[in-house]
């Protein structure tokens, strides 16, 4: 038995996996944000139970988790020392010196994660080249550590210049640290990234340090209370953003990794249904409650960025700005505050705008009639006929139809001067602009031709705006995979167990360089090998991906290309250039093959392949659609010439009254327990036999 | 303004379409340039403008672009009647007299967008090369020039395309002026790709909504901008406010530059701005001066920031604010003066413009601020450094203190945000090594709210390198408001090998480094707000605490006085020192 946990903000999802009866059983319930380990224990034992199964029967659980981010979001980390070479006491004070708004007197910094007074200089340093140009000090280095560690500091990041290159100095350090800290709370650079760029590279230690107390306390907890329900014998996994999953002893070493930790789950499952349907080119497009996430997969994989800021709250081109920079490599999301509880305003310019407040679980949308006065997006759904009051959470949640119209009228349509349909539907039509964005930018903004591309919609409100995204973008195939709105955890039982090395040296790439690149590379597959024989069981399938990160010389930023091969040959030369100058070209309009490219970092991903769950097929259709299994709802829609709205009278569907082979003209609406799916009027609908609605215009 | 009803929401819609496609033009240029200033730093722009050629959209990374984004279109509108340009033409232009630049190493790049043959728009980008040629590598951005002759290649509007031809002649013209030749041409790629890309997006665009909608939607967007700002102007009262500042030097003589400023608040009729610049000083003879959009842009800036930080830049935006600058002042040069470091003074004149709104607006400005865009220039040729590179470095400094906020630590401020680049990205390319990169102790103007710590850097040379620089605020220390007290000013010291460390100039070119010489380069610190008596003695500690300020700064500029050894106020003897000002509860035990 499996068991797959997310934990989100507003919302814990669960999937209980039964291999040998090959059945799921899905459960949402709410979160407990202060303790996210009870809705995890009560989710869990309640999905048991529904599955008529025990808890000592579960062999793995998966768990996705919010822990990380929102320690960050919320400044809640330990007390964390840093140790620095000598001279750069201020690296994370002064980041890139930049300031996250251009235009705001008022502007303030995140204050760094290790206050200036527990940040000690060590004499020492490392040149660029690897060399030693000051030995370490370290009678000093004793003398800094007994001082925080007097000062109460709990956990400790190294990270001294050059590093990446050599990092005696760190591991020295590492060994020093052990007599005043826990090893588990201790954290190198050059482990944790050993990539050039000093700011980043201790920006990322230390968020590992700050976080790791808090991961090893939890994970504690949650192995004692397993054990207390009698889930003794089950291994626990934690999600990572990479988009693989670690053992949790392993997770704690990594801490770092666990950002985004839910939503790179989603991209996960993506990536396996694009390969399932045989889709080469998908645009992966998540919408909860508070963010709408988009991420590209192609033939069947999702693209990674080394290139992420956490905690941060401005977004500046899709990129999360003004937080704590990670680097290591992630899957490729671009958020926007863009979801079902987004809160509709009116700018002093007299500009409607949405979000990126959200009203939240509590109070919620207007229409929840938990108190809340604001106009959000589910109350647009609700005045448009998309939603039926009673189907909230499978009819858990009861919507008042006459607080959503309150609330539209005061806040927006009289400010506007708008009927209050109209003002919904302005509010619909302004988060599909900014949901649009994201879409660009993961699409357009790489140079990839989003009419090649199928829409992969999920999250609970996803499949209600994927047509009309869709025809903006030009896109012709939509999908709406079964469980949408748990889509997430979906992709917690389809998780490898993964990790990332990586090398930083900066050479040409070329043939007279091979040796000294062949000797790189053996170095890095010697420690993932190292590592694979740690983590998996022989049993186990396992293998290795190299990747370069490349540029033209002279250039700051790499991309990154894949290869195979055991060895730097000629011929891996050659294809590595030309894979990189065809890339170039693809991303920035422009290439030159007689151009110097450098290597910059060389990256093995291992991968510890897990069995794949294989979903339960749906039964075949026996008799065309009955009429008698739909009933109508009156919808308005946005006339496509002029401004105004029309109703229609909108066939609506259960979703478990579908059967493969059924066909459905647009428009209608397939509702299920955690989501809903408007098939736009131009659309057709087909349920393929893995319960997929397929959507086609 | 026109009373026709414009639908707000096609109109957000449109709104975010342009800005994306601004950005997305930066993301393209940053991603493949190969100067050190556009790919680490963000030394660069992109914006689109109208068929008419008003701002439409600006993604700019440093706000001195503006300026020349505007100068730009208005030289293209005065020189290439709209008859001349066709499908696939690029101009090219860096000129600050003749083509609308605030200084040589600013490149631009302007494309007529046509659909079905008629101009529905255009698209631009400025980037600043590493190198513009001139007496120095990297030179165009050193301070001591006399005449712009010497601070590199001129490219006066030119025809770099040619109904989708590429005039050769015209671009070996340029490159050949040029240091790192292969780098410059990298350079041009990239925004020549970035331009391409917004070409394609802005036809998308018109071809989606029509032309008509687009026209229609635009004029709402100018007058949405320009209604909020309208908006903004009546909150403050109505009035004249003056300010004066002085700039240390011009880098050839030691004469202080005067920067007088008044502003007329004007509520009659339509809410209106009117600066007037009479009384400032005549053009530098070094390098100091600014040409008019550069003074543009230091004013927008100015009021954006203090005003609608969150409304789009556009033509509309523009409309309520009239500047009057008598022509041959420093902040209003005319040819041939140099110009290379005319950012100290952009910085300087939003100091001034702070202090005149001061008396206006005290909640929302701030005190004066590090007051210089600290320009370091390292450059090495083949035959002395081994190496031919030009690597420029622009420090950021303390910020001003606010009315309710410190000032920021070691941060750029108003007309730049560029970023800096790792020292082990810096080690690894050039021959230097970076000693101490951190924050000045006790530089940030004591008050109530403290200003920001200036920044220090320490580089040795490792071979022979020419070093040109320009700062100021070297000498009149940044100013503090309602009691505030000034930050300590900015210096640069020399270390030659064996012998003492002596200061050196704030503007300085192609100044010889040998192997083992350190250049220390301290920024200042920004002004306080309020009177340091005030501070609250607990916020005192925490500076001592971090290290921000001494134990005898503390004493000193605060009045508060900590135990020995221990991070304790001795509160008796802090009430002696400050009778007045905020007093520690504690009793020292």
């Amino acid at each position: 038995m499996k068991v797959a946990i997310d934990t989100g903000g507003t919302f814990t999802d669960i999937l209980f996996f039964d291999e040998e009866k090959n059945t799921l059983w899905p459960l949402k319930i709410p979160s407990t944000p202060a303790h996210p380990e009870k809705a995890f224990l009560r989710g869990l034992l309640e999905v048991t139970d529904v599955a008529q199964s025990k808890p000592a029967l579960i062999t793995t659980i998966i768990h996705g988790t919010t822990l990380v981010t929102n320690a960050l979001l919320q400044q809640n980390t330990a007390k964390t020392g840093l140790l620095v070479t000598a001279g750069f006491r201020d690296l994370l004070e002064i980041g890139r010196q930049d300031r996250p708004e251009l235009y705001n007197l008022q502007v303030e910094k995140q204050p760094p994660l290790v206050p200036r007074e527990l940040i000690q200089e060590i004499p020492e340093r490392i040149g660029p080249d690897g060399q030693v140009l000051t030995e370490l000090d370290e009678p000093a280095a004793r003398r800094a550590l007994r001082r925080l560690h007097q000062e109460g500091v709990k956990t400790l990041a190294v990270s001294f210049l050059f590093s990446f290159l050599n990092p005696r100095h760190e591991q020295k350090l590492g060994q020093l640290a052990r007599e005043f800290f826990p090893e588990e709370h201790i954290f190198l650079s050059s482990q944790i990234s050993p990539e050039f760029r000093e700011y980043e590279r201790t920006s990322t230690t230390v968020v590992a340090a700050a976080v790791a107390p808090l991961v090893v306390d939890y994970l504690k907890v949650l192995l004692k209370k397993l054990n207390q329900i009698g889930c003794s014998l089950a291994e626990i996994f934690i999600m990572h953003s990479g988009g693989g999953m670690l053992p949790a002893k392993e997770a704690t070493r990594h801490p770092h990794q666990l950002i985004e930790s839910g939503p790179a789950a989603g991209l996960i499952a993506a990536a396996h249904w694009a390969k399932l349907l045989q889709l080469p080119q998908v645009i992966a497009f998540d919408m909860g409650g508070t963010t709408a996430k988009a991420g590209v997969i192609f033939d069947g994989k999702p693209q990674y960025t080394v290139d992420y800021q956490v905690g941060g709250e401005i977004h500046r081109g899709g990129k999360n700005y003004g937080g704590y920079p990670v680097r290591f490599p992630m899957i490729d999301l671009t958020e926007c505050g863009a979801g079902s509880g987004s809160i509709a305003w009116i700018d002093a310019g007299g500009h409607l705008q949405v979000g990126p407040q959200s009203a939240g679980a509590y109070p919620g949308p207007a229409s929840y009639g938990q108190g809340g006065e604001e106009a959000t997006v589910t109350d647009a759904y609700l005045l448009l006929g998309y939603l039926q009051p009673d189907n909230l959470l499978g009819g858990r949640k009861a919507l008042h139809p006459d607080l959503a119209s309150k609330a539209v009228q005061d806040k927006i349509a009289h400010p506007l001067g708008l009927g209050n349909r109209q003002a919904a539907q302005g509010i619909l039509t302004i988060i599909n602009a900014n949901m649009l964005r994201i879409l660009r930018l993961v699409s357009l903004a790489r140079g990839y031709d989003p009419r090649d591309f199928t829409l992969l919609a999920y999250g609970g409100a996803g499949p209600l705006h994927a047509c009309q995204l869709a025809e903006e973008m030009g896109i012709k195939k939509i999908i709406i995979p079964p469980f949408p709105g748990l889509f997430s955890s979906v992709g917690l039982l389809l998780a490898d167990i993964t990790m990332d090395f990586v090398k930083t040296r900066i050479l040409l790439l070329e043939n007279e360089n091979i040796s000294l690149l062949q000797t790189i590379f053996s170095l890095l597959k010697q420690e993932a090998k190292a590592w694979l024989k740690k983590t998996s069981s022989a049993r186990e399938k396992s293998a290795l991906f190299p990747s370069a990160d490349l540029r033209y010389q002279g250039q700051n930023y790499e991309l990154n290309i894949p290869f195979s091969g055991e060895k730097f040959t000629t011929e891996l030369i050659t294809s590595l250039l030309s894979a990189f100058h065809q890339l170039h070209h693809q991303f920035y309009g422009h290439s030159d093959p007689n151009e110097p490219v450098e290597v910059v970092n060389l990256r093995l991903k291992a991968v510890v392949k897990g069995p794949k769950p294989q979903f339960p097929p749906l039964a075949k259709a026996l008799h065309p659609l009955s009429e008698s299994r739909k009933s109508f709802r009156e919808i308005w829609l946005p006339q496509n010439t002029k401004k105004g709205l029309r109703s229609i009278k909108c066939p609506v569907f259960r979703r478990d009254s579908l059967r493969a082979g059924h066909k459905i003209k647009g428009p209608a609406l397939i509702q299920e327990t955690n989501s809903t799916t408007f098939v736009s009027p131009a659309w057709h609908l087909l349920i393929d036999y893995q319960g997929n609605l397929i959507l086609e215009r | 303004m026109s009373q026709q009803f414009i639908d707000p929401i096609t109109t957000e819609v449109i709104r975010h379409a342009l800005q994306g496609i601004a950005e997305e033009m930066g993301v393209s240029l940053i991603r493949t340039a190969y100067s050190t200033n556009i790919k680490e730093r963000r030394d660069c722009s992109c914006a689109l403008f109208s068929a008419q050629g008003e701002l439409v959209a600006l993604a700019e990374h440093i706000p001195i672009h503006l300026g020349s984004m505007l100068g730009l279109m208005k030289t293209i509108n005065e020189k290439f009647p709209l008859a001349s340009l066709h499908p696939g033409d690029i101009i090219i232009t860096n000129d600050p007299y003749r083509g609308g630049g605030s200084h040589l190493p600013d490149v631009t790049l302007v494309q007529p967008v046509f659909l079905k043959d008629r101009l529905v728009g255009f698209v631009a980008n400025i980037a600043h090369w590493a190198d513009i040629g001139g007496a120095f590598p990297g030179g165009g951005t050193g301070g001591a020039s006399s005449e712009i002759f010497q601070e590199g290649l001129r490219i006066p509007p030119l025809f770099l395309y040619r109904q989708g031809k590429f005039q050769s002649e015209i671009a070996e013209a340029i490159l050949t002026n040029l240091r790192q030749r292969r780098e410059r041409e990298g350079d041009l790629r990239a925004q020549l790709a970035s331009l391409h890309l917004g070409e394609r997006r802005l036809k998308e665009l018109f071809q989606r909504y029509g032309r008509k909608l687009m026209a229609t939607t635009l004029t709402s967007l100018f007058n949405y901008s320009e209604k909020i700002l309208r908006q903004q102007v009546r909150s403050i009262p109505p009035g004249n406010y003056q300010f004066q500042d002085y700039l240390d030097d011009d880098g050839l003589s030691l004469k202080p530059l005067k920067i007088q400023v008044k502003i007329k608040v004007d509520h009659e009729d339509q809410p209106s701005l009117i600066f007037d610049f009479t009384g400032t000083d005549p053009q530098a003879e070094g390098g100091v001066n600014m040409v008019r959009v550069a003074l543009e842009a230091s004013v927008y800036y100015t009021v954006k920031a203090l005003l609608a930080p969150n409304i789009p830049l556009n033509a509309g935006f523009l409309r309520p604010i009239k500047i009057i600058a008598p022509a041959g002042t420093l902040v209003n040069a005319q040819e041939p003066a140099a110009v290379g470091g005319r950012t100290d003074t952009c910085q300087r004149v939003v100091d001034t413009l702070l202090g005149a709104f001061s008396a206006a607006l005290p909640q929302k400005v701030m005190a004066a601020s590090n007051g210089a865009t600290t320009a370091l220039i390292f450059g090495g040729t083949r035959k002395l450094s081994g190496k031919d590179f030009v690597y420029v470095e622009a420090l950021g400094g303390g910020m001003g203190a606010r009315f309710a906020r410190d000032g920021l630590d070691g941060i750029q401020v108003h007309i730049t945000n560029t970023t800096n680049l790792p020292v082990e990205a810096l080690e690894m390319e050039y021959p230097l090594r970076v000693l101490r990169y951190g924050l000045v102790q006790n530089s940030g103007g004591p008050g109530k709210y403290r200003g920001g710590l200036g920044l220090e850097k320490e580089i040795m040379a490792l071979a022979p390198v020419l070093f040109s620089a320009h700062s100021d605020r070297h000498r009149f220390r940044p100013w503090g408001l309602k009691g505030g007290l000034p930050g300590q000013p900015g210096i640069f010291l020399l270390k030659a090998k064996n012998k003492e460390k002596r200061k050196i100039p704030s503007k300085i070119n192609g100044f010889l480094l040998q192997p083992g010489d350190t250049l220390l380069a301290q920024t200042a610190g920004g002004g306080g707000y309020g009177s340091p008596q005030e501070r609250p003695p607990e916020k005192v500690v925490q500076d001592y605490i971090s290290g921000r300020i001494s134990r005898s700064h503390a004493q000193q500029a605060y009045g508060v006085v900590l135990k020995a050894r221990a991070k304790k106020i001795l509160a008796k003897a802090t009430l002696q020192l400050r009778p007045t000002g905020s007093q520690p509860e504690e009793e020292e035990k």
